[in-house]
């Protein structure tokens, strides 16, 4: 994975990070949701068998399945699920013990709850004396590394303890060894363990799938092409991350209004996704995707230089030209990003309005788009920002709250109506002062021998219910004795197909 | 934090109504599905408050639509339909959808005929991980205006799609939401229906066939092998030429079956070995052949081939049938007159049930 660092605790996620993402797709593998989505629209029983709601939808009460273990073999309790949940909540959501369920109640209707609950960090886990984390997953932690002080827990002590693992705050975690849980409530998974190595650049993940050495990698875009070309199987999710531009208020009022609007009628969306990201990536002219609010295709992107001309022509001589240029600070990592940035700076200047690029202020954390009063006021902002709920009102609450957008209307932040999250869209669109640019898919590459890959199309990896179809073996279905790693067993088995 | 008040009554909607069975017959109501149904009208009563209206049919959502669009202020009075359909809503549940909305929205306000520059009302059916989504762009002296209405994925049925010298042919029996492992049809003439037997994960099922309807006559638990697999596997295996007994292959376990009104199982460990085939006849030369799904994995549709028993298994098939996502099964009917298929829809995410016969030429 391409993420140099990963944190397993839930509870350290930042909304909208990629690191996020990549720690969401580890967790998949410890830890379960109450509920689950599947592909097809229906909410599938995980750690919750049933679940109901009362009529204002402020009350909401799971059944938990019963004889659920840890991956240490103890219990699942309601208490558990209660610790676990309530700090990952909103401020406005109370949980509580209520027989063999759990309450979730709300001060606002929550109709798409079950969106929420089944998505982002609401994984349930129970906090260890120690302060790592167990969980009820297909896999747990059986091993990690760290690059700081390389320290390697012996092979037999994980064996015996076996944790979620707290890869986080003593030092960079460069590798993570899953192992099988064989008490897993969901059935144990095919593959014996999962060998995660993290900060691996994106041209070595390639290799390394070339030459059989991983047989999952993540591809950045700029090498899809090639890895299609080379008979490599790739697999692309919906697009799940936006890069846009965010202005941050440094401008007198009346003319960072017709500023906004010049750069935004000078931006060539169309010729950052085809050309510059090579057809892997969309035009993006709304800040959710459609496939998560269905609407997207509403909204429209014009790009109008002539216009933008016109616009630029009112503005004082002096804004955003060599003196005074506009300062656009690339706070999304990766190169990606920096051609983003060079092209919006292009698009701009062909409207006379000078872009200059400046350095990201070194101490801000990856994914903070948030400015800070010690920043010089650099006037534009190129954000990356990963989708990671299924619900588009949690989605669009987290971006506009992250970004410093302002304040939400009353009422307007528990809806999740879909004209209501429309005209708040359209608001915030029509404000400008964000400006999506593209947004892109994550792609996977997949060794040959890989089966029953049935990803989520957001991205959701579902990696228990792969196999590798080793030569000469089959689906598997008994646990082996032995750990093969990544190979499963060549038992006869009752998975195998007809 | 203070925690919030508990209401002391609770209304209670069980989960099923956001994640129903999808069987195309009648199902006879269980036991549980006899608590699930006094639920389930407990949830129409909770769904249809005013509170927080929802689509609960698509006959709802069309009009809950209709209803916004003929509200919008400063209207075009007369206006062309334009109806697309952009998600994986099947097309005849898009058609009914329409229906019901220019039914709902009334001749006066719908014009049949487009005329030149007449205004257009756009309705675009788009989905989001858990909603259908159905957006109006309606026509108003003060631009367009944008109406939404919703209706949840899991509340709509997705049809499955019922089904050359030698002609496979595929018919859709049955299907559900929750994993089937094995189903075979125990019919002794291939003209006529059933029973049909069903093993999901824990329950061995016989359905009868009554005035086109699959009624549940009885339902077994199985014996579950005390570890929870992931993939789960068995086979109903009905006797063939001297062996007179059913039986139900599971794991570690062989049960032979016995059924008459109701079905009776005596199980025993056993050791087995799965079956890489299964035998169907032929019609038109009396000719037995053998029928196998491609090998390949669960991510992507499968294909039935036919090959000659008596060739090698290895040998080309003489024809194939495309099957709408991965068999997870085939199995023998009696006489081997028809099969049947269990498959996953990729499409849809149902188990669905198949009846494979052949037949002579087109």
């Amino acid at each position: 994975m391409r993420a140099a660092s990963v944190s397993l605790d839930p509870r350290e996620w930042k909304a909208g990070t990629p690191d996020f993402a990549a720690a969401e797709k580890l967790g998949a593998l410890v830890f379960d949701r109450l509920i689950a989505l599947d592909n097809y629209g229906r909410f599938q029983p995980q750690l919750a068998t049933e679940w109901s709601h009362d009529a204002a939808f402020k009350r909401w009460q799971f059944a938990l399945r019963p004889g659920v273990k840890f991956s240490n073999g103890s219990a699942l309790t309601v208490a558990d699920v209660v610790a676990a949940l309530q700090p990952l909540l909103p401020g406005t959501q109370q949980i509580q013990v209520s027989g063999n369920s759990v309450v979730i109640q709300s001060n606002a209707p929550v109709p798409d709850l079950l969106e929420e609950l089944a998505s982002g960090r609401y994984f349930v886990y129970r906090v260890q004396p120690d302060g790592t984390l167990l969980g009820t997953g297909p896999f747990f932690v059986s091993d990690s590394k760290e690059s700081s002080n390389r320290v390697e827990k012996p092979a037999a002590v994980a064996e015996q303890t076996p944790t979620a693992a707290s890869p986080h705050s003593e030092g960079k975690v460069t590798h993570l060894h899953f192992r099988a849980n064989e008490e897993t409530w969901s059935g144990r998974p095919f593959l014996d363990a999962i060998d995660v190595s993290l900060g691996v650049p994106s041209l070595r993940q390639l290799f390394d799938l070339q030459l059989g050495k991983a047989d999952l990698v993540e591809l950045s875009p700029d090498l899809v092409r090639r890895a299609m070309q080379e008979n490599l199987r790739v697999w692309a999710s919906t697009p799940v991350t936006l890069y846009g531009l965010r202005f941050d208020e440094a401008q007198p009022a009346p003319a960072a209004a017709k500023l906004r609007e010049a750069v935004s009628l000078s931006l060539d969306r169309q010729t950052m996704a085809n050309v510059l990201l090579q057809k892997q990536a969309e035009p993006a002219a709304a800040l959710l995707p459609q496939w998560l609010s269905g609407y997207a295709f509403l909204f429209t992107m014009e790009t109008n230089i002539d216009r933008a001309k016109e616009i630029r022509a009112t503005l004082p001589a002096n804004l955003a030209t060599g003196k005074e240029p506009l300062r656009l600070t690339v706070d999304a990592p990766g190169d990606l990003a920096k051609l983003l940035g060079e092209r919006v700076a292009v698009n701009a200047r062909q409207t006379s309005i000078l872009v200059q690029m400046v350095n990201r202020p070194a101490l801000r954390a990856p994914g903070n788009t948030t400015a800070t009063s010690s920043d010089p006021a650099p006037g534009l902002h190129l954000f990356a920002w990963r989708f990671t709920a299924l619900s588009p009102r949690v989605e669009l609450e987290s971006f506009v709250t992250a970004l410093d957008l302002g304040e939400l209307p009353e009422g307007a932040v528990t809806s999740s109506d879909p004209e209501q999250l429309y005209a708040r869209e359209k608001k915030l669109l029509e404000n400008r002062r964000v400006l999506p640019l593209v947004a892109l898919p994550e792609y996977v590459g997949l060794g040959p021998n890989v089966r029953d890959w049935m990803p989520a199309r957001w991205g959701e990896w579902h990696l228990a219910d792969v196999w590798l179809d080793a030569p000469g073996t089959s689906r598997p279905d008994t646990p082996s004795a032995s750990e093969t790693p990544l190979h499963p067993t060549s038992a006869p088995s009752p998975g195998v197909k007809p | 934090m203070p925690a919030a008040p508990l209401h002391p009554s609770f209304e209670a909607v069980i989960s099923s109504t956001r994640n129903p069975v999808y069987a195309k017959q009648k199902l006879s109501l269980s036991r549980s599905r006899g608590w699930l149904f006094v639920r389930l009208l407990l949830a129409v009563f909770v769904f249809s408050s005013p509170c927080l209206p929802r689509a609960d049919s698509l006959e709802d959502a069309g009009r809950v639509l209709a209803r916004k669009v003929a509200a919008v202020p400063q209207r075009e009075r007369h206006l062309f339909l334009s109806w697309q359909n952009h998600s994986s809503l099947a097309e005849e549940n898009s058609e009914a959808l329409k229906q019901s909305f220019a039914a709902e929205l009334g001749g006066e306000i719908l014009v049949e005929k487009q005329e030149p520059g007449a205004p257009q009302l756009q309705i675009s059916v788009e989905e989001s991980p858990a909603f259908y989504i159905l957006i109006a762009s309606v026509p108003a002296a003060n631009g367009e205006a944008i109406r939404m209405a919703r209706i949840a994925r899991a509340a709509l049925a997705s049809s499955g799609s019922s089904g050359a010298r030698f002609r496979l042919s595929k018919e859709l029996i049955w299907q559900q939401q929750e994993p089937i492992l094995d189903a075979v049809e125990m019919s002794e003439d291939s003209g006529k229906p059933g029973p049909l037997l069903i093993l999901n994960r824990d329950s061995l099922s016989l359905y009868r066939s009554e005035n086109d309807r699959w009624e549940l006559q009885d339902s077994k638990r199985v014996p579950t092998i005390e570890k929870t697999v992931r993939a789960p596997r068995g086979e109903i295996r009905l006797s063939v030429g001297s062996e007179k007994q059913d039986s139900l292959v599971l794991s570690e376990q062989t049960c032979d079956i016995t059924i008459a009104e109701k079905i009776e199982l005596n199980c025993r460990a056993a050791s087995h070995s799965w079956r890489d085939g299964i035998l169907l006849a032929s019609p038109c030369d009396r000719g037995v052949w053998w029928l196998k799904a491609e090998s390949g994995d669960w991510s992507v549709p499968d294909r039935l081939s036919l090959r000659n028993s008596s060739v090698p298994k290895s040998a080309s098939s003489v024809v194939e049938l495309d099957l709408p996502g991965p068999a997870l099964s085939i199995a023998s009917g009696r006489r081997a007159r028809s099969d049947t298929a269990v498959v996953f829809n990729l499409s849809t995410g149902n188990y669905e049930v198949y009846r494979i016969t052949l037949a002579c030429g087109n």
